[in-house]
């Protein structure tokens, strides 16, 4: 168990941490979550006496990490550092055996280790070990820092956003081996990472970091139910979770990237577009991003000249929201005006489309029935 | 008269041997002095400018211009010849080091403190192997620079310098040679040498394409 007792850190004048309170159970993946520069990795740095705190004391197991042996409580925790730290000047083998080699392994139990790692970690078979990290992919030299920091089979393990450098598809693979690898080996973890979708899906406790304070620090599933405060809701974002259907804004649910035109388009194109995006209709937008109406597929059928400018078959929209409008509020458009879908705008300004299969999407998602809203 | 007996004849052999021992004396206090201070220099970056340019402004003085202060001064022995060639050496040992481990950044100082290394292992595993490209030529030219200094240093603290200056007041051309001959192909062999120290001191992924790279003025 690592605990943070009133933690301060500051460098000069400046605070770069506030009165840190935070319980990390034995066992649990804890990922230290918040936007650049909020105090993620000067908090993990002191789990490791990378850095001292300036007030409070940070406990390892009930005791003070400042009265431990530094060189021994280091051995203890794997600690994958931002942007792979790994050596340059060694081959993979080298750098995987150091850690065992400065807790004085001996040869044949190091060569073990790293056999059993390999198989692990899915690292290539053949002269890999033998290659140097500059030869190495992304995807590789990420997998050997990983296991770098296991190769001592530490009980705590210190990630300091270790997916960062990673393409989207591949950092999804390794989120996912990782929470498999967690599952079965049970470390006590702590993991930072500035995306709030990563921290959702490997998490067991998520806390918030902003301005070098804890915001919340709780289950994930609690957080995205229950954001205590503006900044979490907003770093949370499209991910919350919702249980009142009156808290879900047209904002939270809208697509934010509907099928638009230009009005001055000849329809020909327009008809083009509606069937490449597999669209009844196109909002038609002027190129300043003011919304300016709809144009319906029907509309241009009916239209002889289809070399004509869309402007000529353009309708105003019916009814439009705004943002802030919620799920019962847009419902309740929607069957008034007969409607499908309803443009989002806000000061003239096109921001989405809500539609009505995404309301109903939605809904289901938070298991929430769509009769109890329309009884609202 | 065969070339051996002509060379003793003329005190080649002691003003080679003070040459040489002169030459690594300069070498050993550049380094002894240089590795240090440019550590001190990436440790504590404002200690840089101030450094960089004191040891600049004295390499801007020509060599000879200061031989000549020295001599004015009534100064004229062994050691007045190492402190002038270290003063012309102890440049590239201090910039090649700072350069080198500046260039390093914060992950693997960071991977190596964190796994458990003492300050001494992350210096002589870590920071050392990954400076070692900027070091080392660094070293090589300091080690250049003493050879070709000490040659003009020694015109009164006896070595090569010697035997030229010597020569030349003597109006004796092979005396000269004598002298002349053997500097030049001390400073070859000091750069041969140093190439052979490159492939040994760098580490191979290191060593890729640096080579030319690095080009460091005196």
């Amino acid at each position: 168990m690592i605990q943070f007792e009133h933690v301060s850190k500051s460098v000069g004048s400046k605070a770069v941490l506030t009165d840190i309170d935070l319980v990390i159970p034995t066992g649990e993946l804890v990922v230290l979550a918040g936007p650049s520069g909020c105090g993620k990795t000067t908090t993990l740095k002191m789990i490791n006496r990378l850095i001292a705190p300036t007030k409070g004391q940070v406990l390892v197991d009930g005791r003070d990490v400042a009265s431990r042996p530094v060189l021994a409580l280091r051995q203890g925790m794997g600690y994958v550092t931002q942007h792979t730290g790994l050596f340059e000047h060694l081959t993979v083998r080298e750098n995987l055996a150091l850690p065992a080699q400065l807790a004085h392994w001996d040869a044949p139990a190091i060569e073990r280790r790293l056999a059993q790692l390999a198989e692990q970690f899915s690292l290539p078979k053949g002269d890999f070990f033998d290659s140097y990290p500059y030869q190495l992919s992304a995807v590789e030299k990420q997998r050997v820092c990983i296991a770098r920091a296991f190769v001592a089979d530490p009980a705590v393990l210190l990630m300091d956003d270790p997916f960062a450098a990673l393409e989207p598809g591949e950092r999804s693979r390794m989120q996912d081996e990782f929470v498999t690898m967690q599952a079965l080996l049970r470390k006590t973890v702590v993991f930072i990472t500035s995306q709030i979708e990563e921290a959702i899906k490997i998490a067991d406790r998520l806390c918030i970091m902003e301005k070098g304070r804890v915001l919340q620090y709780d289950k994930p599933e609690e957080i995205l139910t229950n954001p205590h405060d503006g900044f979490v809701r907003e770093f949370v974002g499209r991910n919350r979770i919702f249980t009142n259907p009156e808290e879900i804004c047209a904002r939270d649910i809208m697509l934010t990237r509907p099928a638009t035109t230009h009005p001055e388009v000849p329809m020909l194109k327009g008809m083009e577009k509606m069937r490449l995006a597999k669209v009844d209709s196109l909002l038609v937008v002027d190129e300043d991003g003011y919304f300016l109406g709809i144009v319906r597929a029907e509309h241009v059928h009916r239209c002889d000249n289809k070399e004509e400018a869309i402007k000529s078959v353009m309708r105003e929209a019916r009814v439009t929201v705004r943002p802030d409008e919620t799920v019962p509020q847009l419902l309740a458009k929607i069957r008034r005006y007969r409607v499908n879908n309803i443009p989002v705008v806000e000061e003239n300004r096109l921001l989405g489309l809500i539609t009505n299969s995404s309301i109903v999407t939605i809904l289901s998602q938070q298991s929430i029935n769509l009769e109890e809203v329309e009884g609202l | 008269m065969n070339l051996f007996s002509f060379l003793t004849s003329v005190g080649f052999w002691p003003a080679l041997a003070q040459q040489v021992l002169l030459v690594l004396l300069t070498v050993f206090l550049a380094l002894a002095v240089g590795l240090p201070l440019g550590f001190a220099s990436y440790k504590y970056h404002a200690l840089t400018p101030p450094l960089i340019g004191l040891v600049n402004l004295l390499q801007t003085l020509p060599a000879f211009a200061v031989l000549g202060l020295f001599m004015a001064l009534g100064l004229q022995n062994f050691t007045t010849s190492l402190l002038l060639a270290f003063l012309y050496t102890v440049l590239p040992v201090i910039f090649g080091t700072e350069k080198g481990l500046r260039r390093i950044g914060r992950a693997p100082i960071d991977a190596a403190l964190g796994m458990g290394m003492t300050g001494w292992q992350v210096l002589g595993r870590v920071l050392l192997p990954l400076a070692s490209p900027q070091i080392l030529p660094g070293v090589r030219r300091a080690v250049i620079t003493a050879v070709g200094t000490t040659t003009l240093a020694t015109l009164h603290g006896g070595g090569l310098g010697v035997l030229i200056l010597d020569g030349i007041y003597a109006g004796d051309a092979q005396r000269v040679l004598a002298g002349a001959v053997p500097a030049c192909l001390l400073v070859l062999a000091a750069n041969g040498g140093m190439a052979l120290l490159n492939r040994r001191f760098v580490p191979a992924p290191l060593r890729r394409k640096e080579q030319r790279e690095v080009f460091i003025e005196k």
